[in-house]
């Protein structure tokens, strides 16, 4: 019998992902919780995947000496070969190279806010998308959203609590699989304005 | 064309999951293989099933899937004795219930001495403990009993609860065990279990 047809009782492929991806609602991660907390055969199965993205080979990049070669070999040619006068009017092919990543920095929320919360952060170069993950102040999770915008409201359905304390934090996706995360910032929410 | 495309970028990836699975160099390959003929099946089905939630991230799902996958094809070639989780559940079959090792780390008087094992006393304190810990246990919210079973039941470290959990460092880990562990004491505490105050 296969797994999929002895898996009829378990989460499925989704459900995992989903879970380790963080972009369930509530509700649903509430009730794969309560799944994974009675069922031994799909937490075994959770933290394994968990291990396998963890431990999985990066896309293949350039050795620090062959870069450094390469670099030299570059600069020497600079040197050595007048550059050409560039022609008036040539087309740009290329965009400028990546040569840092920057992570998002956080302008808000910080310190004492009310609502309505709206977090914003920088642009952070050649991302595509932003994840977003709020936390009470006992490290679980309030909220997780994507987006490719540089903000994001706290929907009408979170409610903080008064006088509490939240730390957030936001990723940007600058590659495959590649995320530059920014500073945990913590806030206290206070009461609403009128 | 897209399906060139799809091993460019994917292939070192289902490697790795058939490498991690398989128990040497020639059944790992042939996991990958199986995978790969697998993955192709019926015009590319299981691949077509992630649509339906597009929300997830491919790679994570791929992972599960191209893991699913890998344990058939071992299970059905070598035994069940493949299966990491079975081994797992066997190992774990010789530790005790979350309830158990939640009542001594609760109350651990006398549970160290061998002599307390005789002890008529000590053994309905244990008992009364336990009943009542296993109902204050069912009405914590899911994501506390997780917690709670990976790490005392499965025996997994802050670190790597915190990755699967989503917690941002161990710290919190730490941090939200210690609370829970005081809330239970409290919920024993209310309702007359001796001992189990701080």
């Amino acid at each position: 019998m296969s797994t999929e047809r002895r898996r009829a009782a378990h989460l499925e492929s989704g459900e995992i992902a989903a879970y380790l991806d963080r972009v369930l609602p509530r509700p649903d991660r509430s009730r794969i919780e309560a799944h994974l907390a009675q069922c031994e055969e799909c937490r075994d199965e959770l933290v394994a995947v968990a291990r396998l993205l963890r431990a999985r080979p990066r896309q293949p990049g350039w050795y620090l000496p062959v870069g450094v070669a390469a670099a030299a070999a570059a600069v020497a040619l600079f040197i050595i070969w007048p550059r050409p006068p560039e022609q008036p009017g040539s087309p740009e092919y290329r965009e400028p190279a990546v040569t840092t990543t920057v992570p998002p920095a956080i302008l808000g929320p910080r310190g004492v806010v009310a609502a309505p919360l709206i977090f914003v952060w920088t642009t952070v170069p050649h991302a595509d998308r932003y994840r977003l993950a709020l936390f009470d102040d006992s490290g679980r999770v309030v909220w997780e959203t994507q987006t490719s915008d540089t903000a994001a409201a706290l929907p009408d359905s979170i409610r903080l609590l008064p006088g509490a304390s939240y730390l957030w934090k936001v990723e940007a996706q600058t590659g495959w699989d590649r995320w530059v995360a920014s500073d945990l910032v913590g806030f206290s929410f206070g009461p609403a304005r009128p | 064309m897209a399906w060139k495309t799809f091993l460019e970028t994917h292939s070192r990836l289902l490697l790795h999951t058939a490498r991690t699975l398989g128990r040497d160099y020639d059944a790992a390959m042939d996991a990958y293989a199986y995978l790969l003929e697998q993955l192709r099946r019926d015009d590319f089905r299981r691949l077509q099933a992630y649509v339906a939630d597009e929300r997830t991230k491919f790679t994570t799902w791929l992972v599960v899937v191209a893991r699913r996958l890998c344990l058939d094809h071992l299970r059905h070639r070598y035994g069940r004795s493949q299966d990491s989780g079975e081994r797992s559940s066997a190992a774990r079959a010789v530790r005790r219930q979350l309830v158990d090792l939640l009542a001594e780390s609760l109350d651990p008087s006398g549970r160290t001495d061998p002599a307390a094992a005789d002890n008529p006393e000590i053994q309905l304190r244990t008992r009364e403990l336990s009943r009542t810990l296993a109902e204050v246990l069912g009405g914590l919210e899911p994501r506390d009993q997780l917690l709670l079973t990976l790490r005392f039941q499965d025996g997994l470290p802050a670190r790597e609860i915190g990755q699967v959990m989503g917690f941002p460092t161990p710290f919190h880990v730490y941090r939200r065990l210690n609370t829970l562990l005081e809330e239970l004491r409290a919920a024993l505490g209310r309702r007359g279990v001796q001992g189990s105050e701080p």
